[in-house]
Protein backbone atom coordinates (compact mmCIF):
# COMPACT_ATOMS: atom_id res chain seq x y z
CA UNK A 1 0.00 0.00 0.00
CA UNK A 2 1.41 3.36 -0.99
CA UNK A 3 1.41 6.22 1.51
CA UNK A 4 0.30 9.77 0.71
CA UNK A 5 2.48 12.88 1.13
CA UNK A 6 1.14 13.65 4.59
CA UNK A 7 1.77 10.10 5.83
CA UNK A 8 5.32 10.13 4.39
CA UNK A 9 6.06 13.46 6.10
CA UNK A 10 4.62 12.21 9.39
CA UNK A 11 6.69 8.99 9.23
CA UNK A 12 9.93 10.83 8.42
CA UNK A 13 9.26 13.35 11.17
CA UNK A 14 8.63 10.64 13.78
CA UNK A 15 11.83 8.83 12.80
CA UNK A 16 14.02 11.93 12.81
CA UNK A 17 12.62 13.32 16.04
CA UNK A 18 13.60 10.19 17.91
CA UNK A 19 17.09 9.88 16.42
CA UNK A 20 20.24 11.95 16.88
CA UNK A 21 21.41 14.50 14.34
CA UNK A 22 24.30 12.29 13.13
CA UNK A 23 21.95 9.70 11.77
CA UNK A 24 19.70 12.21 9.94
CA UNK A 25 21.58 11.79 6.64
CA UNK A 26 21.28 8.03 6.77
CA UNK A 27 17.51 8.14 7.41
CA UNK A 28 16.98 10.73 4.72
CA UNK A 29 18.85 8.60 2.19
CA UNK A 30 16.71 5.60 3.13
CA UNK A 31 13.60 7.71 2.83
CA UNK A 32 14.64 8.92 -0.62
CA UNK A 33 15.21 5.33 -1.71
CA UNK A 34 11.74 4.31 -0.55
CA UNK A 35 10.24 7.19 -2.50
CA UNK A 36 12.25 6.24 -5.55
CA UNK A 37 11.30 2.54 -5.26
CA UNK A 38 7.64 3.47 -4.88
CA UNK A 39 7.95 5.80 -7.85
CA UNK A 40 6.64 8.74 -5.76
CA UNK A 41 9.45 11.26 -6.17
CA UNK A 42 6.91 13.68 -7.69
CA UNK A 43 5.39 14.03 -4.21
CA UNK A 44 8.64 15.29 -2.76
CA UNK A 45 7.67 18.96 -2.70
CA UNK A 46 4.41 18.25 -0.88
CA UNK A 47 6.19 15.95 1.56
CA UNK A 48 8.79 18.61 2.33
CA UNK A 49 6.05 21.18 2.94
CA UNK A 50 4.19 18.88 5.33
CA UNK A 51 7.45 17.95 7.03
CA UNK A 52 8.37 21.63 7.48
CA UNK A 53 5.05 22.32 9.13
CA UNK A 54 5.47 19.37 11.53
CA UNK A 55 9.07 20.25 12.32
CA UNK A 56 8.35 23.94 12.86
CA UNK A 57 5.37 23.18 15.04
CA UNK A 58 7.43 20.79 17.15
CA UNK A 59 10.35 23.17 17.64
CA UNK A 60 8.15 26.27 17.72
CA UNK A 61 9.77 27.70 14.65
CA UNK A 62 7.93 30.23 12.52
CA UNK A 63 8.72 31.00 8.92
CA UNK A 64 7.98 34.57 8.08
CA UNK A 65 8.21 36.70 4.99
CA UNK A 66 9.08 40.36 5.36
CA UNK A 67 8.23 42.60 2.42
CA UNK A 68 9.46 46.19 2.41
CA UNK A 69 9.92 48.93 -0.14
CA UNK A 70 13.55 49.57 0.89
CA UNK A 71 16.30 47.30 2.24
CA UNK A 72 16.25 46.93 6.01
CA UNK A 73 19.29 46.93 8.29
CA UNK A 74 20.25 44.17 10.73
CA UNK A 75 18.96 45.93 13.79
CA UNK A 76 15.54 46.41 12.27
CA UNK A 77 15.60 42.83 10.99
CA UNK A 78 16.18 41.60 14.54
CA UNK A 79 13.45 43.87 15.84
CA UNK A 80 11.06 42.44 13.28
CA UNK A 81 12.06 38.86 14.17
CA UNK A 82 11.46 39.57 17.86
CA UNK A 83 8.17 41.20 17.02
CA UNK A 84 7.03 38.16 15.02
CA UNK A 85 8.24 35.81 17.77
CA UNK A 86 6.15 37.78 20.23
CA UNK A 87 3.13 37.70 17.97
CA UNK A 88 3.39 33.98 17.32
CA UNK A 89 4.60 33.08 20.84
CA UNK A 90 7.54 31.15 19.39
CA UNK A 91 11.24 31.12 20.11
CA UNK A 92 12.69 30.98 16.64
CA UNK A 93 11.70 32.93 13.57
CA UNK A 94 13.10 32.12 10.17
CA UNK A 95 12.68 35.05 7.85
CA UNK A 96 12.63 35.51 4.16
CA UNK A 97 12.98 39.03 2.86
CA UNK A 98 11.62 40.54 -0.31
CA UNK A 99 11.54 44.02 -1.77
CA UNK A 100 8.49 45.54 -3.38
CA UNK A 101 8.64 49.25 -4.20
CA UNK A 102 4.95 49.20 -4.95
CA UNK A 103 4.14 49.09 -1.25
CA UNK A 104 5.75 52.59 -1.01
CA UNK A 105 6.80 52.22 2.62
CA UNK A 106 6.19 50.32 5.83
CA UNK A 107 6.20 46.56 5.95
CA UNK A 108 4.11 43.49 5.13
CA UNK A 109 4.60 40.49 7.39
CA UNK A 110 3.45 37.02 6.39
CA UNK A 111 3.70 34.24 8.94
CA UNK A 112 1.82 31.00 9.20
CA UNK A 113 -1.49 31.66 7.52
CA UNK A 114 -1.57 35.31 8.60
CA UNK A 115 -0.71 38.55 6.82
CA UNK A 116 -0.03 41.74 8.72
CA UNK A 117 -0.08 44.50 6.16
CA UNK A 118 1.39 47.69 7.60
CA UNK A 119 2.43 49.12 4.26
CA UNK A 120 1.76 52.63 3.04
CA UNK A 121 0.04 51.06 0.03
CA UNK A 122 -2.45 49.35 2.35
CA UNK A 123 -3.00 52.60 4.24
CA UNK A 124 -3.64 54.39 0.97
CA UNK A 125 -6.06 51.67 -0.09
CA UNK A 126 -7.91 52.01 3.22
CA UNK A 127 -7.99 55.76 2.76
CA UNK A 128 -9.37 55.34 -0.75
CA UNK A 129 -12.09 52.97 0.52
CA UNK A 130 -12.98 55.40 3.31
CA UNK A 131 -13.17 58.31 0.89
CA UNK A 132 -15.37 56.45 -1.59
CA UNK A 133 -17.74 55.14 1.06
CA UNK B 1 -182.81 37.44 -17.35
CA UNK B 2 -185.32 40.09 -17.07
CA UNK B 3 -182.60 42.56 -16.59
CA UNK B 4 -180.77 41.32 -19.71
CA UNK B 5 -183.99 41.51 -21.53
CA UNK B 6 -184.69 44.93 -20.09
CA UNK B 7 -181.36 46.09 -21.41
CA UNK B 8 -182.25 44.81 -24.78
CA UNK B 9 -179.56 42.20 -24.86
CA UNK B 10 -179.88 38.88 -26.41
CA UNK B 11 -178.42 36.22 -24.01
CA UNK B 12 -177.29 34.08 -26.83
CA UNK B 13 -175.50 36.87 -28.47
CA UNK B 14 -174.12 37.81 -25.14
CA UNK B 15 -172.81 34.32 -24.53
CA UNK B 16 -171.42 34.22 -28.02
CA UNK B 17 -169.77 37.56 -27.44
CA UNK B 18 -168.40 36.28 -24.14
CA UNK B 19 -167.04 33.20 -25.82
CA UNK B 20 -165.63 35.39 -28.53
CA UNK B 21 -164.12 37.62 -25.95
CA UNK B 22 -162.65 34.65 -24.11
CA UNK B 23 -161.20 33.34 -27.33
CA UNK B 24 -159.89 36.80 -28.10
CA UNK B 25 -158.35 37.00 -24.63
CA UNK B 26 -156.80 33.56 -25.01
CA UNK B 27 -155.35 34.47 -28.40
CA UNK B 28 -154.19 37.80 -27.09
CA UNK B 29 -152.56 36.18 -24.08
CA UNK B 30 -151.07 33.37 -26.10
CA UNK B 31 -149.68 35.23 -29.06
CA UNK B 32 -149.22 38.84 -27.96
CA UNK B 33 -149.18 39.41 -24.22
CA UNK B 34 -146.85 36.48 -23.38
CA UNK B 35 -144.18 37.26 -25.99
CA UNK B 36 -144.37 40.95 -25.07
CA UNK B 37 -143.89 40.11 -21.40
CA UNK B 38 -141.11 37.71 -22.29
CA UNK B 39 -139.54 40.38 -24.45
CA UNK B 40 -139.91 42.93 -21.67
CA UNK B 41 -138.39 40.53 -19.11
CA UNK B 42 -135.49 39.81 -21.41
CA UNK B 43 -135.11 43.49 -22.09
CA UNK B 44 -135.19 44.19 -18.36
CA UNK B 45 -132.67 41.44 -17.73
CA UNK B 46 -130.43 42.83 -20.46
CA UNK B 47 -130.65 46.35 -19.05
CA UNK B 48 -129.94 45.09 -15.56
CA UNK B 49 -126.98 43.05 -16.88
CA UNK B 50 -125.84 46.14 -18.78
CA UNK B 51 -126.07 48.20 -15.61
CA UNK B 52 -124.20 45.50 -13.66
CA UNK B 53 -121.55 45.33 -16.38
CA UNK B 54 -121.29 49.08 -16.43
CA UNK B 55 -120.84 49.11 -12.65
CA UNK B 56 -118.30 46.31 -12.91
CA UNK B 57 -116.53 48.14 -15.70
CA UNK B 58 -116.55 51.32 -13.68
CA UNK B 59 -115.15 49.41 -10.70
CA UNK B 60 -112.60 47.74 -12.96
CA UNK B 61 -111.64 51.09 -14.47
CA UNK B 62 -111.20 52.47 -10.95
CA UNK B 63 -109.08 49.46 -9.97
CA UNK B 64 -107.02 49.76 -13.12
CA UNK B 65 -106.56 53.47 -12.51
CA UNK B 66 -105.47 52.78 -8.95
CA UNK B 67 -103.21 50.00 -10.10
CA UNK B 68 -101.81 52.28 -12.77
CA UNK B 69 -101.27 54.90 -10.14
CA UNK B 70 -99.54 52.36 -7.92
CA UNK B 71 -97.43 51.09 -10.80
CA UNK B 72 -96.58 54.65 -11.72
CA UNK B 73 -95.57 55.47 -8.15
CA UNK B 74 -93.59 52.25 -7.92
CA UNK B 75 -91.95 52.90 -11.29
CA UNK B 76 -91.19 56.46 -10.22
CA UNK B 77 -89.69 55.18 -6.97
CA UNK B 78 -87.67 52.54 -8.79
CA UNK B 79 -86.52 55.06 -11.38
CA UNK B 80 -85.51 57.40 -8.57
CA UNK B 81 -83.65 54.56 -6.85
CA UNK B 82 -81.94 53.64 -10.11
CA UNK B 83 -80.98 57.25 -10.69
CA UNK B 84 -79.71 57.63 -7.13
CA UNK B 85 -77.87 54.32 -7.34
CA UNK B 86 -76.31 55.31 -10.66
CA UNK B 87 -75.44 58.70 -9.21
CA UNK B 88 -73.84 57.09 -6.16
CA UNK B 89 -71.97 54.60 -8.33
CA UNK B 90 -70.79 57.37 -10.63
CA UNK B 91 -69.67 59.44 -7.65
CA UNK B 92 -67.90 56.43 -6.13
CA UNK B 93 -66.30 55.61 -9.43
CA UNK B 94 -65.25 59.21 -9.81
CA UNK B 95 -63.78 59.22 -6.30
CA UNK B 96 -62.05 55.88 -6.91
CA UNK B 97 -60.60 57.18 -10.15
CA UNK B 98 -59.34 60.31 -8.40
CA UNK B 99 -57.85 58.19 -5.58
CA UNK B 100 -56.23 55.83 -8.06
CA UNK B 101 -54.89 58.75 -10.03
CA UNK B 102 -53.51 60.22 -6.79
CA UNK B 103 -51.87 56.90 -5.89
CA UNK B 104 -50.48 56.52 -9.40
CA UNK B 105 -49.12 60.04 -9.38
CA UNK B 106 -47.63 59.40 -5.92
CA UNK B 107 -45.97 56.24 -7.17
CA UNK B 108 -44.58 57.99 -10.22
CA UNK B 109 -43.27 60.81 -8.02
CA UNK B 110 -41.70 58.32 -5.60
CA UNK B 111 -40.15 56.35 -8.45
CA UNK B 112 -38.75 59.53 -9.94
CA UNK B 113 -37.49 60.60 -6.52
CA UNK B 114 -35.81 57.22 -6.01
CA UNK B 115 -34.36 57.43 -9.49
CA UNK B 116 -33.01 60.91 -8.82
CA UNK B 117 -31.59 59.76 -5.47
CA UNK B 118 -29.92 56.74 -7.08
CA UNK B 119 -28.51 58.93 -9.84
CA UNK B 120 -27.38 61.47 -7.26
CA UNK B 121 -25.73 58.75 -5.18
CA UNK B 122 -24.05 57.31 -8.27
CA UNK B 123 -22.82 60.73 -9.33
CA UNK B 124 -21.57 61.42 -5.81
CA UNK B 125 -19.86 58.04 -5.72
CA UNK B 126 -18.23 58.69 -9.09
CA UNK B 127 -17.05 62.11 -7.90
CA UNK B 128 -15.74 60.62 -4.65
CA UNK B 129 -13.98 57.89 -6.61
CA UNK B 130 -12.44 60.43 -8.93
CA UNK B 131 -11.38 62.72 -6.09
CA UNK B 132 -10.03 59.81 -4.05
CA UNK B 133 -8.05 58.56 -7.07
CA UNK B 134 -6.54 62.01 -7.51
CA UNK B 135 -5.73 62.31 -3.80
CA UNK B 136 -4.23 58.81 -3.69
CA UNK B 137 -2.23 59.50 -6.81
CA UNK B 138 -0.86 62.71 -5.33
CA UNK B 139 -0.07 60.96 -2.04
CA UNK B 140 1.63 58.08 -3.85
CA UNK B 141 3.81 60.54 -5.71
CA UNK B 142 4.57 62.46 -2.53
CA UNK B 143 5.38 59.29 -0.55
CA UNK B 144 7.57 57.94 -3.36
CA UNK B 145 9.52 61.18 -3.33
CA UNK B 146 9.70 61.72 0.42
CA UNK B 147 10.19 58.25 1.88
CA UNK B 148 13.83 57.27 1.62
CA UNK B 149 15.48 54.26 3.21
CA UNK B 150 16.11 55.96 6.53
CA UNK B 151 12.56 57.27 6.85
CA UNK B 152 11.18 53.89 5.89
CA UNK B 153 13.24 52.16 8.61
CA UNK B 154 12.00 54.68 11.17
CA UNK B 155 8.45 54.13 9.98
CA UNK B 156 8.76 50.36 10.40
CA UNK B 157 10.32 50.82 13.86
CA UNK B 158 7.40 53.05 14.79
CA UNK B 159 4.94 50.42 13.57
CA UNK B 160 6.64 47.75 15.69
CA UNK B 161 6.58 49.99 18.76
CA UNK B 162 2.93 50.88 18.26
CA UNK B 163 1.90 47.26 17.79
CA UNK B 164 4.04 45.83 20.58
Amino acid sequence: MKLNSKQYAQSLFEVLIESDEDSYNEYIKKFAKILFDNNQTSCLEEIVNHFDRLWNRHYKIVEAEITSAQSIDNELREDLKNYIAKLTKTTEVVIKESKDENILGGVVLKYGDKILDQSMRNKLNNLRAAMVN
Amino acid sequence: MELINALGLDPKILIAQLVNFAIFLFILYRFAYKPILKFLDERKEKIEAGIRNAEKSEQRIKEIAEKEKEVLVKAKKEALEIINDAKEKAEKKGKDMIEKAKVDIGEVINQEKSKIQVEKAETLKAIKKEVSSLVILALEKLLAEKIDSEKDQKLIEKIIKEKS
